[in-house]
């Protein structure tokens, strides 16, 4: 073990141990997955109107995406309140009207740039993990 | 037939969930309620199956109530927490701290706000009917030894009040100064001034705990 990586886990061992333990809710990944979900949600839009059952289902097929599904529902409401997605009811012979969810113009432009913002920090964390692996990262 | 069971499963869960959201605003908690309810019914009817097992694992990928409510702003709130006082509900508290004339407003603002339920809506409110009348009570028993009500001199003869001269109204009657000394004692203008002031404070103070009381079992779940 290098000496950096051992001094970089000290300090952050009382912290990063009691998330382990607390369970996923506190593993910063699942924060990251909260923040970035509801971007995948509105990519999920982009092919058109979908009604909230129907965009679990598809956002579930995505492996580690979703850990609740049950997470999305206030999601899609929180989008809405945002003004992010319109909703518009329609009939369904299966049963009760279903709500509709679509992409609307503030929808369209929080996805472009969230795209970019993603890409760029993807990347450098890639990068970052790549080198510090590689052995190449400054001692 | 495991029907009877899976269906008390379904039910214990939405029970469970809709405790976990009591934090959020009546008709979010209905909404979010519903919305799960369709996803499990739904989900069950596609896979055609409504076994106990099956019903497990809809449950499963649904995750915990107290997540689904923590994504719906309990506890402290998401990425972008819906607040639940919201301006509507500031302007209802502080309408209702004005004497009289903010009730009649802040009452409005309450009824139309969706961040209380009716049972809510109902308790606060009738607090400022309700209060004024204990002590409307209480400032007329308390002068029910001989008729202590302002006395107004006109035409040099005693009349008990009707018509106030212009200025001087209150609740109970006239102030003026007469002689005898008969007018409002300090006791009624406390009762007045209790009278009049304290139903719109204890209507926002009950209101306002209502907006922001958190279940002591959500504050455990977060370190």
């Amino acid at each position: 073990m290098s000496v950096a990586r051992r001094v970089w886990r000290l300090p952050a061992a009382s912290g990063t141990m009691r998330y382990m333990v607390q369970g996923e809710t506190r593993n910063p990944l699942s924060q990251l997955r909260r923040g970035i979900l509801e971007y995948c949600v509105l990519a999920a839009l982009r092919g058109g109107a979908r009604y909230g059952f129907e965009l679990v289902r598809a956002l579930s097929q995505t492996d580690g995406l979703v850990t609740s599904e049950g997470t999305i529902y206030p999601l899609l409401t929180r989008l809405r309140k945002d003004g992010l997605v319109n909703t518009f009811w329609s009939e369904s012979d299966a049963g009760p009207p279903r709500r509709y969810y679509e992409l609307n113009a503030d929808g369209e432009a929080a996805l472009t740039k969230f795209t970019a913002d993603w890409t760029r920090f993807s990347e450098a964390v890639s990068r970052l993990i790549t080198e510090e692996r590689n052995g190449t990262a400054d001692k | 037939m495991a029907q009877p069971t899976s269906d008390r499963i379904v039910t214990d869960y939405l029970k469970r969930l809709e405790a976990a959201a009591a934090p959020l605003a009546h008709d979010r908690r209905k909404e979010l309620v519903a919305e799960i309810r369709e996803h499990i019914e739904a989900s069950l009817a596609e896979s055609g199956a409504r076994s106990d097992a099956d019903v497990r694992n809809v449950l499963e990928r649904l995750g915990s109530p107290e997540e689904i409510a923590g994504a719906a702003g309990v506890g402290g709130g998401g990425s972008s927490p819906t607040r639940r006082a919201g301006p509507l509900e500031i302007a209802a508290l502080l309408a209702l701290l004005v004497p009289v004339a903010g009730w009649a407003i802040g009452g409005v603002l309450v009824v139309v706000s969706r961040a209380w339920s009716g049972v809510d809506k109902v308790v606060g409110l009738s607090v400022l009917l309700v209060v004024p009348l204990l002590f409307s009570i209480a400032v007329v028993t308390s002068s029910a030894d001989g008729d202590r009500s302002p006395i107004v001199v006109v035409d040099g003869a005693e009349q008990r009040v009707t018509d106030c001269p212009e200025g001087s109204e209150t609740l109970s009657g006239c102030v003026v100064d007469t002689e005898g000394g008969s007018g409002l004692g300090v006791v009624e203008v406390a009762f007045l001034l209790g009278g009049i002031v304290l139903p719109g404070l204890v209507a926002v103070a009950y209101l306002g705990w209502r907006l922001n009381s958190v279940p002591s079992t959500m504050r455990s779940a977060f370190v």
